[in-house]
């Protein structure tokens, strides 16, 4: 039922969903859904709550099963791995919670991150150093991650998973109780990856930054792709303005 | 100049938990109290009592530094640890009993039945995701499975009666004229496993390890196979625990259920490293010298009254996981310099 | 035979339901294993068996101090060492039980000593015929003891105010603590009915079994096979768990080893966690 609003063809699809559906106890959260991320580019995903997006992510990432249909990435039939080989395919996530390693240090919690991935490049060493400042936590490399505060830990994720060097980011709610000022500097952080030829794909609240930020706009209600499509068309939708800007 | 300053930052960002970071007066003080612990038995005119208590602290400290390995690293809570114990003990005195192979052989049969009981019964505990209390649910079943089955094949193990070993003088036979050699049997397994649980800390299998332990789903996140990181260490630590059952079967010459796998043994081995502090690597050898005298001087002042001893161990723990859940050398996690000596 | 094996196969299942039930539903709702439901069983042994040597009343008389005693017991424990360190990693939980456990048993070891003791009921050694099987009186009363209590849990749990509570805490305590319920007391409540049950069961058995200071540790880990079989928070799966188990136990043991039966129980544990998981827990996130 998506419907195509105007998008360039779709040539370069580094990550494909097809007719993912998945139930919990009769439950449907997820009615099939049809998705084609481009490579390199930036994608969005809104939705109101409860519309699967989260369990979106977990399909991807492997965290759980689809009960039905594909996920394909770089042409391969990824949808039955488990997650850890798919982060060393490249695909790598964030969760809406954070999760760090709470009785490691800050450094170790880079470290754990730095050999595991097959398109590791550059010296692990610089680029943890690198990723520690522009997350300004260079000053508590040696602190134990449970003393940090719920910013700077999601700052640290935000380290961890771009240490892995991902081929593709899934980021659920990545600006969410990070502080306006370092939002704009992620932002852009994120155009230089995306520069640098990474796919990212996001889950995102904020309609404004979302349009700011993407290059398209997938809108999730009731389990499926309801329209996916350049922001500038998805903002000004009326029913997108109804749901998401109706109350603000 | 920024340049120079990022690389010598770097090489102190990602340094990981070790010695030469105490630089070297830890070194200095290693090597007097291995030597201090190597002379003991000969240098001083100590009676043997002393040496086998010597040799129980350096048996439990095996036990808990190899417990720390699954429970501390990999935070997998095996509650039926004596199995392995006994394992390595009935395997390589069956052996010899039965079919006369030397127990040195014996040890090696230990450790590998043990390594593959680990992995048949980790295996699907891992794999079909029964995390933390449900394995150490699986492992105190494991525990007394293999202890009710030792003690109802009693044509084979000798069941409740136990079985003497024979005794051949011959160091092919594991066995000495010298008693005091055990003493230095012992300290070579202790501390190769200390050397082997040290190293653990600061290889990335270790470091998998230890991400398991705080969050599996952020481990799989970082391309870290869950189930191998925590099978690996069970394996690691049933294969330890088994060497050290052999060794204590051959130094006390008497085999019996209890005395190798019974429960206690198991609580003994628990509180050891929960003592010392389960995440380090030397946890369980300070656990092991604190807790073994007391423990030996609670059983003989309460020999009228069997039980008490093990009732204040429980009162240990208690007292323990309420005010103090990390050990003694978890105190010294707060500060970067000790942790990383301590290897938190 | 078969009919008498039944018939003991069916007490010792009932005790089994009752101490299961009772671990099942602090499984549920505090959401910790306790290792302490054996010892729990074996000091209520005692306690019942202490009051009938010094008042010299009849050992089913004792039910309600010992169950009212063991719940009292429960809420303590619950209160003073569990609730502190529920923030706390599970691991501190775990091994706290595991100590109260060590400490409750071989306490009783210590202070009462490893000799077997046992109390006469009313009911002694008398049977009555029923279906043409001879039933022992105390062996009934047992049974019915153990399907009555587990009936009034079920009542309790799905037809009161606390029950509801403790219902809704079972399944989500975060949104429980936000529509008002004071969950730590939820807790202890759960933790003192679950230890009250092992109360009931304990007079319940007395009359038929040996008390000396192990006697629970079997009862205690069996108890988690019952959790596992018949499914997490489940009071009525609990039930025919414990049955099935006491009934399969005694089978064995009559026909083809006494010795291993208790060993047979283990492995249908270890099997059961193996391959049946999904009744203790629903998985959320799959990792390896």
């Amino acid at each position: 039922m998506a419907q195509d609003c105007g998008l360039v063809t779709m040539a370069s699809s580094i990550l494909s969903i097809q007719n993912v559906k998945k139930s919990f106890g009769g439950l449907d959260v997820l009615k099939g859904i049809n998705l084609e991320i481009e490579e390199g580019k930036i994608t969005g995903i809104i939705g109101p709550n409860g519309a699967g997006k989260s369990t979106l992510f977990d399909i991807i990432s492997g965290y759980q099963k689809a009960n039905e249909g594909k996920i394909i990435f770089e042409g391969k039939d990824v949808s039955k791995l488990m997650p850890h080989l798919l982060a060393r395919q490249g695909v790598i996530r964030t969760f809406q919670l954070t999760r760090i390693f709470r009785n490691l240090t800050v450094a170790e919690n880079l470290l754990v991150f730095a050999s595991n991935s097959k398109n590791q490049k550059g010296n692990s060493n610089e680029r943890a150093i690198e990723l520690l400042e522009f997350v300004h936590l260079s000053g508590l490399v040696n602190d134990e991650a449970s003393t940090l505060s719920y910013g700077q830990s999601k700052l640290l994720e935000f380290a961890q998973v771009l240490m892995h060097s991902p081929k593709i980011l899934l980021l659920d709610e990545p600006f969410a109780g990070i502080n306006p000022g370092l939002i704009d500097q992620m932002m852009q952080h994120l155009r230089k990856l995306q520069s640098e030829g990474l796919t990212i794909v996001l889950i995102e609240h904020n309609l404004p930054m979302v349009a700011k930020l993407c290059d398209s706009i997938a809108v999730v209600t009731n389990g499926v792709i309801e329209m996916h499509g350049a922001p500038d068309v998805i903002v000004n939708d009326s029913r997108v303005k109804e749901v998401f800007l109706g109350g603000h | 100049m920024r340049n120079k300053k990022a690389t010598s930052e770097a090489s102190s960002i990602l340094t990981i938990p070790g010695l030469q970071s105490a630089g070297w007066p830890a070194f200095l003080g290693i090597a007097v109290i291995l030597i201090g612990i190597l002379a003991f038995p000969v240098a001083f005119d100590v009676r043997f009592y002393f040496v086998q208590v010597g040799i129980l602290i350096m048996f439990y400290a095996t036990l808990g530094t190899a417990w720390g390995i699954v429970g501390g690293y990999a935070g997998q809570h095996s509650i039926g640890q004596a199995a392995f114990v006994g394992i390595g003990a009935y395997t390589s005195t069956l052996l010899y009993m039965k079919l006369d192979i030397s127990p040195w052989i014996g040890l090696i049969a230990g450790m590998l039945l043990s390594a593959l009981i680990a992995a048949v019964i980790g295996y699907p505990l891992f794999r079909y995701g029964l995390k933390g209390d449900y394995f150490a649910l699986g492992t105190v079943a494991l525990g007394l499975i293999i202890f009710e089955i030792t003690t109802s094949f009693s044509t084979i193990t000798g069941g409740s009666q136990g079985i003497p070993l024979k005794y051949e003088e011959n160091p092919l036979n594991f066995q000495f004229p010298n008693r005091t050699v055990y003493y230095y049997i012992i300290f070579i397994i202790w501390i190769l496993t200390v050397f082997i649980s040290y190293k653990l800390r600061r290889s990335r299998a270790g470091f998998e390890m230890l991400a398991v332990r705080d969050d599996e789903i952020a481990a799989a996140r970082g391309g870290i196979s869950v189930l191998k990181a925590k099978l690996t260490a069970f394996i690691l630590a049933a294969v330890i625990s088994a060497a050290a059952g052999t060794f204590f079967a051959q130094f006390i010459l008497f085999l019996d259920p209890s005395t190798v796998m019974s429960l206690g043994i198991s609580v003994q081995i628990i509180l050891v490293a929960v003592l010392g502090g389960m995440n380090s690597y030397l946890g369980g050898t300070l656990g092991a010298i604190i807790l073994i005298p007391v423990s030996q001087l609670l059983a003989s002042t309460f020999t009228e009254r069997p039980g008490t001893d093990i009732a204040l161990y429980g009162v240990i723990l208690i007292v323990l996981m309420l005010f103090m859940p990390n050990g003694i050398l978890g105190l010294f996690r707060n500060s970067p310099k000790w942790r990383k000596i301590v290897g938190w | 035979m078969f009919a008498s094996v039944l018939v003991s196969g069916l007490v010792l299942g009932g005790i089994y339901s009752l101490v299961g039930a009772g671990l099942n539903l602090i499984f549920g709702v505090v959401k910790i294993i306790n290792f302490a439901q054996g010892a729990l069983l074996m000091f209520g042994a005692y306690f019942s068996y202490w009051i009938v040597t010094w008042l010299g009343i009849d050992p089913y008389l004792t039910l309600p101090i010992v169950a009212v005693g063991m719940a009292l017991l429960g809420y303590l424990i619950q209160t003073t060492l569990i609730n502190p360190v529920l923030k706390q990693e599970r691991t501190s939980q775990l091994l706290i039980t595991f100590g109260i456990s060590l400490l409750i048993q071989n306490g009783a070891l210590a202070l009462w000593g490893p000799d077997i003791r046992f109390v006469q009921s009313f009911a002694g050694y008398d049977t009555f015929a029923f279906l043409g099987i001879r039933v022992g009186v105390s062996a009934a009363i047992a049974i019915l003891g153990a399907a009555i209590i587990i009936f009034l849990l079920f009542v309790f749990l799905n037809k009161s105010k606390m029950g509801t509570a403790i219902r809704a805490v079972s399944q989500q305590s975060d949104s429980a603590l936000l529509a008002g319920i004071d969950v730590k007391r939820v807790y202890a409540i759960a933790f003192a009915i679950g230890s009250a049950m092992v109360g009931v069961a304990s007079v319940l058995m007395i009359p038929i079994y040996d008390i000396y200071p192990l006697m629970g540790e079997q009862f205690g880990v069996i108890a988690f096979i019952v959790v596992v079989l018949g499914g997490l928070g489940n009071v009525q799966g609990a039930a025919i768990a414990g049955v099935f188990l006491g009934v399969t136990q005694n089978i064995f043991a009559v026909y083809v080893s006494n010795q291993l039966s208790v060993a047979i129980l283990f492995l249908i544990f270890l099997i059961t966690l193996l391959f049946r998981p999904q009744g203790i827990f629903i998985r959320k996130m799959r990792v390896s």
